[in-house]
């Protein structure tokens, strides 16, 4: 196959590309959620579809996230691919139990005869001073509900790529974008000059259809000193971190929470023999306690030291401490050493 | 015709039973299906339960107000043809088992619990014996733990069937001490219990013969194992190597042993230049691993005094200068044993076994005496039995034949076992003392050194004289020093003055 | 209602009697001639305010009908009716008895509301897609689905479709217009409005109709769906199956004092109607109403069928507990058996020979094909479903992870 035509695009604009794809292609995808319509969304996501596709395909909802999941359900169990937009995912909880109990359970409690193949965005995670109700990472949530897939893209190429795999997935699918990312890669440190995704080879997104897989990670990094687990923002935190600590670590860019590629992660921890996991959500109970216990049953024998998470920490997230919470490069770096033995 | 049972059913959310609070129907009835049989309630609510199938009923569970467990018979039908559900074969019958007969049956009395944590007791004195006939609370037998000992009494009146030990053995809480045969129910199956003629009776050991086997532990008490600290990964690498990580010195921060340290231990089990290995197998290892025990488990001392053997040397030169051609040529071993048989005669606790797991010493009339000799495998003990009752030359002729099959391996089983105490020379060779290792479960090792000539003085006369130095090895635990040095005074006044050991 | 007075005291609501008084429910008015007049399908809102507060009724007692909601029913259609009515019950019947006989770890009648979802099912299309509560298998008996597949799902044996997933009654027949129930309740009705919604979209004229409890109303879930339903002029039936009790609690537990339950759906715009549940052809007459406004554009209804439970809620549940054992008698709706049973007799369609010999032919074949679906298996006998399957349908594909914990649960075996 020939090298496909790209274009320079944030991650707005590649979701934003990817769902102005699949509503060219298939008529079945319709597009809604609070201020997505006219307005195109608070992050202007959907700024665009509804005069390009019309009224119908793309159109603001009551501020109801249970109706705006419930009717995401009763239309995918009518043939259609819709895809909703929950504002923040600060405010998912209205809706978690159309999700956990209905869209994930349907195809299962109906032995098949029922599916929802329904796509729920929702923006996650901090870095915007959005306080306790904008800057939430509640994946852990999510990946707890079998019948669920849970995913996030780290840059635009694979925000479009994996889109569109979302809305062609037959399964209910939740589709986290992290919110620091939209505009650029972000490392860590809020008092360095932004960077855009403009010069960035991730940045660089092919025009048209095009999937990123489910359940595979992608390699930030080769190394061997470690293994460094991360997705979301915290994927370019651990690039920075990696970097300033001088080590050479195996980054992995998880992308597919659920489902996971355990093979790829373990393959990775048994070539380094340790393993650091990053993520910006709360520690107790967050996906990193789900990798530490799946990389210790897979690669036990081949620990050199104790599986290291460095999260955020078990508070609401601040709104002034917003970079206390955060766990930035200082702590990445701190994990770093602590994984290799130097602290 | 076929039987229905009709099971209580689990009549819904995780209730286990169900009040049976009326009953519809009666032995006999017949019934037609769906017809009420019987109400049961239960904490949620009072249901109705409805004949299955049509039959006549012979078997009703319960009186009213009774509780019936979910899944256990609540009525069975007689029913009229053999029906699908016909399920009468696959359960246990509904009657009770018929009582035992009364008479037949036995009662295990299991050695109680007597007190936190206390896992075994030491049986020290029994108050009954098999075929007793006891009565229920008299004495039984006496309990020693850590804690307290106790008298345990007889829980029911019956006749002894079967004792668990001999006295001074543990037993573990739980195990049978005795059991009864009983008048009526007792709390045993029959098979479970040993029949009366395989009882536990050992005999009563014999002093003189091989000590019995020391009891099993009901607990047997492993040497713990101290804990190394490593990652998965140190671990799995000094598995994959057979490296033992007991070996290695830690240098991580937390003490544990890292990659480095394996390296090191690994390279210290690295052939050097010049270095010949050899395996230690066979007569090596078992030699090897017997010395070890022995230093190990015995807490030795030794004694050593200096013995005048001028007088003895001068005998054994007119003994050789006048034996008979059919005679062997006297050493001086011989009388060393001799001198032994007469002394220990009177020291018995030289000769002697301790069974340290027993807990007892054994003490022996004769003198099975071996002798370490020395072969190209390595050492061998063969025995002397009965050295007290043999001449000077019939021990040098035992002597002979046991060196020489030693040396060509030809020995059997009884010359190399059964020994009471043992003589190691090394005189031959030099040396000034020695300080052998006792043969366990001995308690004593003898070992003259070589005789040599040394100046004294004497009423202010420079004198020389041939002087040995004797050695004796002792188990510290049941020897003491004290006794050790008086039974080597009469050793030595038996080597110095030589003719006594003939006169006794 | 306790009186008012100018002290804030917190009010807990009690239903008027409980086990052991004599229920007397003659305060509940049961209008004879004041049903509300008939509005055109496709009238403003604001023409139902009245039915969402008075009550639709068609049948009198003595079997006349009356008023300008009679619908034109052919006596075949109503005998149909009866006679699916009856199947429904002589089906509850044997169902909670052989759970008794513990045949199945549960199941839910539906006694003294079989009209509300007979009725209703015959004045939809089949292509109408029904979100029924585990109180509507009337439909699927309407509808025509397999008694035998209804049963063999109750029993989670071999030949249950849904292979053992679902607990018994929680059907799902897509065929037959009866989306998966949900044991989650209220739920639904916002997915039948996306249902709808998807519908509209798709230029179709089919509709949805989704049901809940008047306890459910309280869940978030209703009003999501009054709201959908009124912003985007779903084409759905709304329905609140009124009947009293929800488990042990009275409907005023769910703010039923005050205001109808129809009368919610006045606030949202939509159209509100309320109906004597027990009449088999008000039932229908509503339906067919709201359907057809539906259909046509008018968007969506919201209905509440006014009956009564007759009997516990589940076969755990013991009603003699929190109400008096004659109140389902001295109910003052009667019996909507009963009450279409009457009619036909009154207009020479049936009579009582016929209705006993039916009574006994729906408990002979309900008998008959229960009889063939236990050859299938119980949920206690060997012929159950493989316990494999549990790992099937949790998604389309297998993922990685199922497969190994399909490995695990081998070794496990």
């Amino acid at each position: 196959m020939a090298n496909p035509v790209t274009k320079q695009m944030n991650m707005i604009e590649a979701i934003r590309d990817a769902m102005d794809v699949k509503m060219t292609e298939d008529s079945d995808v319709l597009v809604f959620g609070e201020d997505v319509g006219y307005f195109g969304g608070v992050f202007r996501a959907t700024a665009g579809l509804q005069e390009k596709h019309g009224l119908h395909r793309c159109f603001d909802t009551p501020i109801s996230e249970g109706g705006i999941v419930g009717i995401a359900i009763g239309m995918a169990a009518n043939g259609l691919r819709p895809v909703a937009e929950i504002q923040f995912a600060d405010y998912i909880y209205p809706g978690y139990d159309q999700i956990a109990s209905e869209a994930a359970r349907l195809r299962y409690r109906s032995n098949g005869e029922f599916s929802a193949p329904l796509t729920i965005r929702t923006p996650v995670g901090g870095g915007i001073y959005g306080g306790t109700t904008h800057s939430q990472s509640p994946e852990a949530l999510f990946t707890h509900i079998a019948g669920l897939k849970t995913v996030i893209p780290s840059n635009p190429y694979d925000a479009k790529g994996m889109l569109i795999t979302a809305i062609e997935d037959n399964d209910p699918v939740l589709f986290l974008e992290p919110k620091r990312l939209y505009n650029g890669p972000f490392y860590g440190d809020p008092h360095t000059p932004s960077v855009s995704w403009a010069k960035h080879e991730l940045g660089e997104v092919p025009e048209g259809h095009y999937k990123v897989p489910f359940g595979k990670v992608r390699k930030i990094n080769e190394g061997s000193d470690l293994t460094i687990l991360a997705y979301g923002t915290m994927v370019w935190v651990a690039e920075a971190a990696a970097k300033a600590a001088g080590v050479n670590a195996d980054i992995l860019d998880l992308r597919s929470l659920l489902p996971l590629d355990i093979e790829a992660i373990s393959e990775s921890v048994k070539k380094t023999g340790r393993c650091l996991i990053l993520h910006e959500a709360t520690r107790t109970s967050g996906f990193g306690a789900e990798l530490s216990a799946q990389v210790a049953e897979a690669c036990f024998f081949s620990l050199e030291a104790p599986i290291v998470r460095v999260t955020g920490w078990d508070t609401p997230y601040p709104h002034a401490q917003e970079w206390a919470y955060f766990p930035g490069p200082k702590r990445v770096i701190n994990g770093i050493r602590k994984v290799m033995g130097d602290i | 015709m076929g039987d229905y049972r009709y099971k209580l059913p689990d009549i819904g959310e995780g209730v286990v039973e169900a009040e049976i609070t009326a009953w519809h129907v009666a032995l006999g009835d017949s019934v037609e299906e769906d017809a009420p049989i019987a109400d049961a309630m239960t904490d949620k609510a009072t249901i109705e339960l409805t004949a299955p199938v049509s039959g006549v009923i012979k078997m009703v569970a319960c009186e009213e107000g009774d509780m019936l467990a979910v899944g256990a018979d609540l009525v069975i039908f007689e029913t009229e043809e053999d029906t699908e559900e016909d399920n009468a074969a696959e359960t246990a019958p509904a009657v009770q088992a018929e009582a035992k007969p009364a008479g037949s049956s036995t009662y295990a009395y299991k050695l109680p619990d007597i007190g936190e944590g206390v896992v075994e007791a030491e049986i020290t004195a029994w108050h009954v014996a098999v075929g007793d006939e006891v009565e229920e609370d008299a004495p039984i037998a006496d309990a020693m733990t850590d804690k307290a000992t106790i008298e345990l009494t007889a829980p029911v009146a019956g006749i002894i069937r079967t004792v668990a030990c001999e006295e001074g053995e543990m037993l573990a809480v739980g195990a049978d001490l005795v059991v009864f045969d009983v008048e009526g129910e007792g709390n045993t199956a029959p098979a479970e219990v040993t029949p009366l003629s395989t009882a536990i009776v050992p005999a009563k050991p014999n002093p003189s013969s091989t000590p019995p086997p020391s009891p099993v532990k009901s607990t047997p008490s492993k040497p713990v194992s101290g804990k190394v600290l490593a990652s998965p990964a140190v671990r799995f690498e000094a598995k994959e190597k057979g490296l033992d990580m007991f070996l290695a010195k830690a240098t991580g921060k937390e003490g544990e042993i890292t990659h480095a340290d394996l390296a090191l231990l690994e390279k210290s089990f690295a052939q050097e230049e010049g270095e010949t290995r050899i395996k230690v197998i066979g007569l090596r290892r078992v030699i090897a691993q017997r010395m070890q025990e022995s230093k190990r488990n015995i807490p030795h001392f030794t004694y050593v005094d200096e013995i005048d053997v001028t007088a003895l040397e001068a005998l054994r030169k007119r003994a050789n200068e006048k034996r008979g051609e059919d005679k062997p040529k006297l050493t001086v071993l011989p009388f060393m044993i001799r001198a032994l048989a007469v002394t220990l005669g009177d020291w018995p606790q030289f000769n002697a076994r301790y069974l340290d797991e027993a807990g007892y010493v054994s003490q022996f009339s004769d003198l099975n005496l071996g002798i370490a000799a020395q072969t190209d495998n390595g050492l061998i003990v063969p025995v002397i039995k009965k050295a007290q009752a043999l001449s000077i030359w019939q021990l040098a002729e035992e002597i002979t034949r046991l060196a020489e099959g030693a040396r060509t391996n030809k020995l059997g089983t009884d010359d190399l076992t059964g020994a009471t105490t043992t003589l190691t020379s090394l005189g031959p060779l030099g040396g000034i003392v020695t300080t052998p290792v006792i043969n366990r479960p001995e308690v004593a090792i003898f070992g003259p050194n070589k005789i040599r000539k040394k100046l004294f003085l004497e009423e202010g006369e420079i004198i020389e004289r041939l002087v040995m130095n004797f050695s004796v090895s002792c188990d510290h635990r049941v020897i003491d020093g004290y006794d050790a040095a008086k039974m080597m005074q009469d050793m030595k006044r038996a080597l110095e003055d030589p003719l006594f050991m003939f006169l006794s | 209602m306790t009186k008012k007075s100018n002290q804030s005291r917190l009010y807990v609501p009690e239903p008027p009697f409980r086990p052991g008084d004599t229920p007397d429910y003659s305060h509940i008015a049961v209008p004879a001639n004041h049903t509300p007049p008939r509005p055109d399908p496709l009238c403003d809102d604001h023409e139902t305010v009245e039915h969402a507060t008075s009550l639709i009724r068609v049948m009198r007692f003595n079997g006349d009908v009356v008023g300008d909601w009679v619908p034109e029913l052919t006596a075949d259609m109503k005998r149909k009716g009866l006679r699916d009515m009856m199947l429904t019950r002589a089906m509850d019947d044997r169902m909670f008895t052989m759970q008794r006989q513990g045949k199945m770890s549960f199941y839910m009648k539906s006694r003294g509301e079989e009209a509300v979802s007979v009725a209703h099912a015959m004045a939809l299309r089949i292509d109408d897609m029904t979100f029924p509560t585990y109180r509507q298998q009337g439909i699927l008996i309407n509808r025509g689905a397999s008694i035998k597949e209804m049963m063999c799902q109750c029993l989670s044996n071999a030949g249950d479709r849904l292979q053992g997933k679902s607990i018994p009654v929680l059907y799902s027949f897509r065929d037959f217009g009866f989306f998966s129930v949900s044991g989650n309740l209220g739920t639904q009705m916002i997915q039948a409005v996306g249902w709808g919604m998807a519908e509209a979209y798709k230029d179709s004229d089919g509709i949805a109709s989704a049901f809940t409890g008047e306890g459910a109303t309280a869940e978030g879930d209703f009003h999501y769906a009054l709201n959908f339903a009124s912003t985007y002029r779903a084409p759905v039936i709304l329905n609140v199956v009124n009947n009293q009790w929800a488990i042990s609690s009275f409907q005023g537990i769910a703010a039923g004092e005050g205001e109808t339950f129809a009368a919610r759906g006045c606030g949202f715009g939509l159209a509100t109607l309320r109906v004597d549940g027990n009449d088999f052809l008000a039932v229908y007459a509503a339906t067919q109403w709201a359907a057809e406004r539906a259909r046509k554009g008018g968007g969506a209804t919201l209905i509440e069928h006014f009956t009564y439970r007759k009997e516990g809620h589940s076969t755990s549940d013991d009603p003699t507990k929190y109400r008096p054992e004659n109140e389902p008698e001295v109910w003052p709706f009667g019996d909507p058996i009963e009450r279409l049973k009457t009619h036909l007799i009154k207009i020479g369609e049936w009579d009582e020979g016929r209705h006993a010999a039916q009574e006994e032919d729906c408990k002979v074949e309900i008998r008959q094909i229960y009889k063939e679906a236990e050859k299938m298996g119980t949920l206690s006998s060997a012929t159950n479903v493989n316990d494999f399957t549990m790992f099937e349908q949790v998604y389309e594909e297998l993922p990685n992870h199922l497969e190994a914990q399909i490995e695990a649960f081998k070794e496990e075996l």
